[in-house]
């Protein structure tokens, strides 16, 4: 018979071990990391938010989006417009302004797609996203099909400080910190709470005094707001942003991300996008015509063998390591 | 004082007429039932009390003001809460996140964005309260999918009970429970404080005779006969039905 050795450490470790842990990797190794791996922890980072906002309507809520790519992009779009067209480099003018557009995005088409519910709600986000793909593929002022290109780290303002390499890293790890820590405390507050609730009966919910279509409405609005935090950093990150990245291909990544990485949890997004950025990356370079493939490959190897995602199962693991193990996540 | 007022109620639903021409009032505090057979229209009264349909025609009233227009939740907020004939639960969560949620639904703090929800003391003592009352405080932390079923249906009271409402409409509060368990609601219900005014649809008649105070017998979406329970229980017409009724379940 197995036995599972039960370790005791303090409780303050089988609680927030894994926090602590996952810190002390993202802090203390990069710099030591070659060039392009931080690139692409970085895109991870990146990727994180904009899958962490995804999970607020998709985990928490339950609403399918396939279009939360659409505030990612008009995010992305909006700080190329504002670096390039208008010349403004000041990253705390650009950042600010991108993020409240997205989230202004949000609020006008949660109008449109918050009328319906179930698989409609899909179609109609899927829908209004490729509209503004196909604007911005048409569209002059912003280089139509070319997208915006030429980007460079972020400007900070500060006198004689430039960001490199990895202190860009950091600077982005920094910001998926704090907007972890944002969304960590909406999904534990009442109003998350609610969301839940939603998820699980909308009509009880009704019939318990929430008017259920504005939390809906307002978590849209949030998970609007955070998509463009995403797209930002992305444009900085990759000094590019281009009609594709309002799309389908960037929407479904953010999903499968999050499905493969654990709904509802917040950080299973994380681990999700440390996977499959670093899966992309290494069928870019080896196979990049498979990609599809291969993580079309991976998604139903997750959903037939990993229920509940990576983060679900690493939870199971840790609490059944400690004799306390009390890790919620 | 009237708590409640139905005026001319009716439901289609494409060709079916659920509900037809109903008019009823209920006083503060008393205690109404509504019976009637299968598919006689009372889980569809009850939504349009609740607010989960409007009616084709017809009004509702609380409180001698003018509701038919007003949003369930809304309702909620004035005081009318129901249950599901169907258990209708948070399923995934633990019951003190059901009860927390059920707390919280009438709070402006429903809205808060960023105080964790487990950390209203003042809430928590009613919860704590409530289940305790209801014999549910050890089961709190356990997921409502792993309950009894007889546990689920005394948690879908809860959940109404703590919107603390002043008109509570049970749809088969007891539907699928032992006589025990049942006679445990019926007790509860009589426990409750004598200005909360309910109304509940029954088939167990143990439960509708230890409980109302006045019944409505529904037939076809139509009242045939309101009465005391003494009236009803002499009333020929109802015997019939329900004779009736009784030999099909039966099969
Ligand atoms: N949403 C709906 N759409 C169409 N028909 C409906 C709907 N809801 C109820 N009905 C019909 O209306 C009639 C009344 O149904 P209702 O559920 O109100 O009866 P009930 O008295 O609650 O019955 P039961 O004792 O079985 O719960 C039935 O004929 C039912 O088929
Ligand atoms: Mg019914």
């Amino acid at each position: 018979m197995i036995t599972v050795k039960r370790l005791y450490r303090p409780a303050i470790f089988a609680s927030y071990g894994p926090y602590m842990i996952g810190l002390a990797i993202f802090l203390i190794v990069p710099p030591f990391l070659p060039m392009y791996v931080q690139s692409i922890i970085t895109k991870v980072a990146v990727f994180a938010i904009f899958a962490m906002s995804l999970d607020l309507i998709m985990g928490y809520t339950g609403l399918l989006s396939l279009g939360h790519a659409a505030f990612f992009g008009v995010g992305g779009y909006m700080a190329a417009i504002l670096i390039k067209n208008f010349e403004i480099t000041n990253f705390w003018i650009v950042a600010p302004i991108s993020i409240v557009v997205a989230a202004l995005f949000a609020a006008v088409l949660g109008l449109i797609a918050l009328r319906v519910t179930g698989i409609y709600f899909l179609l109609v986000t899927f829908a209004l996203s490729m509209l503004l793909a196909s604007i911005a593929l048409k569209w002059n002022y912003v280089n139509g099909i070319y997208g915006m290109a030429g980007i460079m780290r972020p400007d900070l303002g500060l006198a004689g400080f430039r960001l490199n390499h990895i202190k860009f890293y950091y600077f982005v790890f920094l910001i998926l910190i704090l907007c972890y820590f944002l969304m960590y405390r909406v999904v534990n507050s009442p109003f998350g709470h609610a969301l839940r609730g939603i998820r699980e009966s909308e009509s009880r919910m009704r019939a318990l005094g929430y008017n259920t279509w504005l939390y809906k409405y307002i978590t849209f609005i949030i998970a609007g707001l955070f998509a463009g935090v995403g797209g930002v950093l992305f444009t900085y990150q990759s000094g590019v942003i281009a009609p594709q990245h309002l799309g389908v291909t960037v929407s479904t990544l953010a999903m499968l991300i999050c499905i493969i990485g654990g709904i509802g949890t917040l950080w299973g997004p994380f681990v999700g996008a440390l996977v499959i950025i670093l899966l992309e990356y290494f069928s870019s370079i080896n196979a990049p015509e498979r990609w599809p493939l291969i993580l079309g490959g991976v998604f139903v190897i997750a959903v037939m063998f990993l229920k509940g995602g990576i983060a679900f199962h690493l939870k199971k693991l840790w609490n059944k390591m400690f004799l306390n193990g009390s890790f919620k996540g | 004082m009237e708590a409640l007022r139905a005026e001319k109620l009716s439901k289609d639903f494409g060709g079916v007429q659920a509900v037809r021409d109903i008019s009823f009032q209920v006083q503060r505090g008393e205690h109404l039932a509504i019976i009637g057979p299968n598919g006689a229209g009372k889980t569809t009264l009850f939504s349009l009390l609740g607010g989960q349909i409007t009616p084709t025609t017809g009004r509702v009233f609380f409180e001698r003001k003018d509701i038919t227009a007003l949003a369930p939740h809304r309702r909620v907020h004035w005081g009318i809460a129901r249950t599901f004939q169907i258990v209708n639960l948070f399923s995934g969560l633990t019951v003190l996140e059901n009860i927390m949620l059920a707390f919280q639904g009438t709070k402006p703090s429903r809205f808060q964005l960023m105080r964790h929800a487990m950390s209203y003391g003042k809430l928590f003592v009613k919860v704590e309260k409530l289940l305790t009352t209801m014999g549910m405080w050890d089961r709190k932390d356990e997921f409502v999918h792993a309950l009894s079923y007889g546990e689920q249906r005394k948690l879908e009271i809860a959940l109404s009970l703590a919107t603390e409402p002043k008109i509570l409409l049970l749809d088969e509060p007891s539907c699928g429970l032992t006589g025990a368990e049942s006679a445990e609601i019926t007790g509860m219900i009589n426990n409750l404080e004598s200005d909360i005014t309910v109304i509940f649809v029954a088939h167990d008649m143990d439960l509708v005779f230890g409980v109302a105070q006045r019944i409505i017998v529904l037939h076809y979406g139509e009242i045939i006969v309101e009465g005391t329970p003494d009236d009803i229980k002499n009333n020929t017409k109802v015997r019939e039905i329900y004779m009736g009724y009784q030999g099909r379940a039966k099969r």
